[in-house]
């Protein structure tokens, strides 16, 4: 049977991958990973050899679409909304990251800091200028993250959409239908596009990684060796995965 | 007595699932416990009110609501059939749904980021006890957080809030410090994703679940002994109308 080898390349998130996110982001997240590890060894996990600070900040983002969906589906929209909110929160984790590369990831989940409690060149980060850098990478993230705020916090978003007559009336009815169903619904939406965000992000890293390690002959090399032992398979399998 | 206004005792694991039953008598009871306290002082006559129902006073809405205090403004809420407490009853009993829903699937990360949201409905559960008619209509109605809201003058503090509460409540402060790690990302959620990890498979024990649901019962149960503690202060007219 005739090997394929499987390319890294950007797909479009969509309504399907919400709930299995995993298998969408798996191609591109275990070649950041690999490419992480091998140019900077110390990223390394101690206790889970082959992965990187992004695996844990990845398991959460696809934590976070499979119970959205899983509380959106119940109608439990007001347990539901705020995942979007704290999936705002991973994107902009994760544009820390790739805007000061391995200062960020390994600071909060090696030393238990908040993004507020980083320094770099002597500087704390602000949350106001964060959100400002993914707002200009990614327009429509700041609309998300404000809309979805007032979802952690009890307030008027919550519950008086159907009181106040001062209320969009179209955002009531999408209220209602979320309610009823999440499918196709704003918020839905929404969190497709966060992970768009996410994945397209996800690319620019990865080409910046591969760009970097280009330069070392040997460690591009045992990259190559690795990504061609991981990502070939036969027809059968590559059809499924496509 | 009907079943369903029957008080329900300690509040368990089970009652995460049903909490709409678990809570529904006590928030009854809460809404006649203020309605009793605002009609034994009337705040305003028949006659404003039901104009004020049927919005066919010629005042603009700022104008009748600088007009109002908040006694009047809850009584006419009341008259509507619900109170404040309506909207965040809501919001409780879907974390508690949402919470077992998702410890049941498995995915104790996320539940745990649940506990620190219905913390925070804790946080202005308090600050509504403690002033009453005064938090919620803020919220709700205006918008506005609870750093944003003045009570004579200055601007509430909600660690205050807390702060004050766990000299009553031992385990709140520790509870609210564990799972602010569960809403940001960090190194809290890193033992849930290897505890996942282990299990290999969604089904979590159930062993495995009570340990994860203890805190998250641990909060309903301040939840109803504050909200118990403020019926028997509107019955027993320890709460004075504020002048």
């Amino acid at each position: 049977m005739k090997v394929v080898f499987l390319r890294c390349r950007k797909r479009k998130f969509t309504y399907r991958n919400l709930y299995d996110s995993g298998s969408f982001y798996t191609p591109v997240l275990s070649r950041v990973e690999q490419l992480q590890i091998l140019l900077y060894p110390k990223t390394e996990l101690d206790y889970l050899k082959g992965f990187s600070y992004y695996s844990l900040l990845f398991h959460n983002i696809i934590g976070y679409n499979r119970c959205f969906e899983l509380l959106a589906k119940e109608g439990e929209i007001n347990s539901a909304y705020p995942l979007i909110r704290l999936q705002a929160d991973n994107l902009k984790l994760l544009v820390a990251e790739y805007l000061y590369p391995n200062r960020i990831l390994s600071a909060v989940y090696s030393k238990g800091k908040e993004l507020t409690d980083i320094s770099i060149k002597g500087k704390q980060l602000k949350q106001s200028d964060l959100n400002k850098a993914v707002e200009e990478m990614f327009e429509g993230y700041k609309r998300i993250y404000q809309d979805y705020s007032l979802y952690v916090h009890p307030s008027a978003k919550h519950h008086l959409k159907w009181i106040n007559k001062k209320i969009d009336d179209n955002e009531t009815k999408a209220i209602r239908k979320a309610k009823r169903t999440i499918k196709r619904s704003p918020a839905q939406s929404d969190m497709i596009q966060l992970n768009q965000f996410i994945e397209d992000l996800m690319f620019v890293i990865y080409n910046r990684l591969l760009a970097e390690i280009k330069t070392d002959k040997a460690k591009f090399t045992a990259y190559k060796k690795w990504e061609l032992f991981s990502f070939s398979c036969n027809e059968n399998e590559a059809s499924l995965t496509e | 007595m009907d079943n369903q206004l029957k008080l329900k005792g300690k509040f368990t694991q089970r009652w995460l699932s049903k909490s709409d039953e678990y809570y529904s008598p006590i928030f009854t009871r809460l809404f006649y416990a203020q309605y009793h306290f605002l009609k034994k002082n009337p705040p305003m006559t028949d006659e404003v009110l039901s104009h004020l129902m049927k919005g066919d006073l010629s005042n603009s809405d700022d104008e009748i609501e600088q007009l109002l205090s908040p006694e009047q403004k809850a009584w006419v809420i009341i008259n509507c059939g619900y109170d404040y407490f309506t909207f965040i009853a809501d919001s409780v009993n879907s974390l508690n749904r949402s919470f077992n829903l998702l410890i049941e699937a498995g995915e104790l990360a996320t539940a745990k980021a649940l506990i620190r949201l219905q913390l925070d409905n804790l946080t202005y559960v308090m600050a509504e006890l403690k002033y009453p008619f005064r938090i919620f209509y803020k919220v709700y109605f205006k918008g506005k957080n609870l750093s944003q809201i003045q009570i004579a003058g200055k601007n509430l503090n909600p660690s205050e809030i807390r702060k004050e509460a766990a000299t009553k409540y031992a385990d709140l402060a520790e509870l609210y410090s564990t799972y602010s790690g569960f809403v940001h990302p960090s190194m809290n959620q890193l033992q849930y994703h290897s505890l996942y990890r282990k299990f290999g498979a969604k089904k979590v024990t159930k062993k495995e679940m009570k340990e994860v649901a203890i805190d998250m019962i641990k909060v309903n149960t301040i939840l109803k002994t504050l909200l118990e503690c403020q019926i028997y202060r509107y019955k027993s007219g320890l709460i004075v109308k504020e002048e």
